[in-house]
């Protein structure tokens, strides 16, 4: 049951990750709000500038 | 709403030691995108069935969010203003979509098109204060808008001259409201500038 829960985790944090290359490469979201991007997201780029 | 849920999601991961403490606003930002992305796709989908255009609603979503993430446009200023207009939007647009099906409109659409294709390639990428990008990807981004523009128009005009309209009002109504919104974030910044 703990192994179930820790890939559960891994897997919810790896889309979350997905979710952030993938605005850090992008103009915006796809929704209407944009919460303002934390320093971090640099981090996602493709091209570290 | 949507913001408690990814810091909900947070903390259940940080329980499990997933997400180091000084990562943990920059997962809250990932799950919200996330988070948000499937919800407002869920919301397309379930007017879709109430409106009986469950395939063309998918569409339309698929291709402006596509569309939106390069191009930018407006932005709400909090959370619940999004979820409205957003939730707003996504009806008005299905039920355009299932409009222009009911009545066969052709002419319409097709100047709309024309018109929303016109204003994306002008206005595009239109960034915000909360995400300001710099000049290198500006570029690099128009060039994406731009492709993803033409692969759209090139994907209306051809299911429109095979006779697949259904498919064709999808296409064009995620143009026209890309451009509604860069149209609508252009003069917001054109005001707060003169503000």
């Amino acid at each position: 049951m703990k192994n179930i829960k820790m890939a559960a985790a891994k897997a919810a944090k790896s889309a979350a990750e997905s979710a952030l290359k993938r605005n850090a490469n992008s103009t915006t979201c796809g929704a209407l709000y944009q919460p303002k991007a934390p320093a971090g997201l640099n981090r996602f780029k493709n091209k570290q500038k | 709403m949507i913001s408690k849920l990814s810091e909900k999601a947070v903390d259940v991961l940080s329980v499990h030691n997933c997400i180091a403490q000084e990562e943990k606003e920059l997962y809250v930002y990932g799950f919200f995108m996330l988070f948000s992305k499937a919800f407002f796709l869920l919301l397309t989908v379930i007017y879709g069935v109430l409106f009986g255009v469950v395939l063309e609603s998918v569409l339309f979503y698929i291709t402006f969010t596509v569309l939106r993430s390069y191009a930018g446009g407006v932005h709400a200023s909090k959370e619940r203003t999004c979820t409205i207009c957003t939730s707003l939007a996504m009806l008005l647009c299905v039920a355009a979509i299932r409009g222009c099906v009911k009545l066969a409109l052709i002419a319409v659409p097709l100047v709309l098109l024309v018109l929303s294709t016109i204003c994306i390639l002008i206005l595009s990428p239109l960034d915000s204060a909360e995400k300001r990008l710099m000049e290198e990807e500006k570029k690099e981004y128009r060039k994406k808008t731009y492709r993803i523009t033409t692969l759209i128009v090139s994907a209306a005009i051809l299911a429109l001259i095979c006779g697949l309209t259904r498919l064709f009002y999808p296409c064009v109504t995620s143009l026209m409201l890309e451009s509604l919104l860069l149209v609508a974030g252009k003069a917001k910044g054109v005001l707060s500038e003169r503000i």
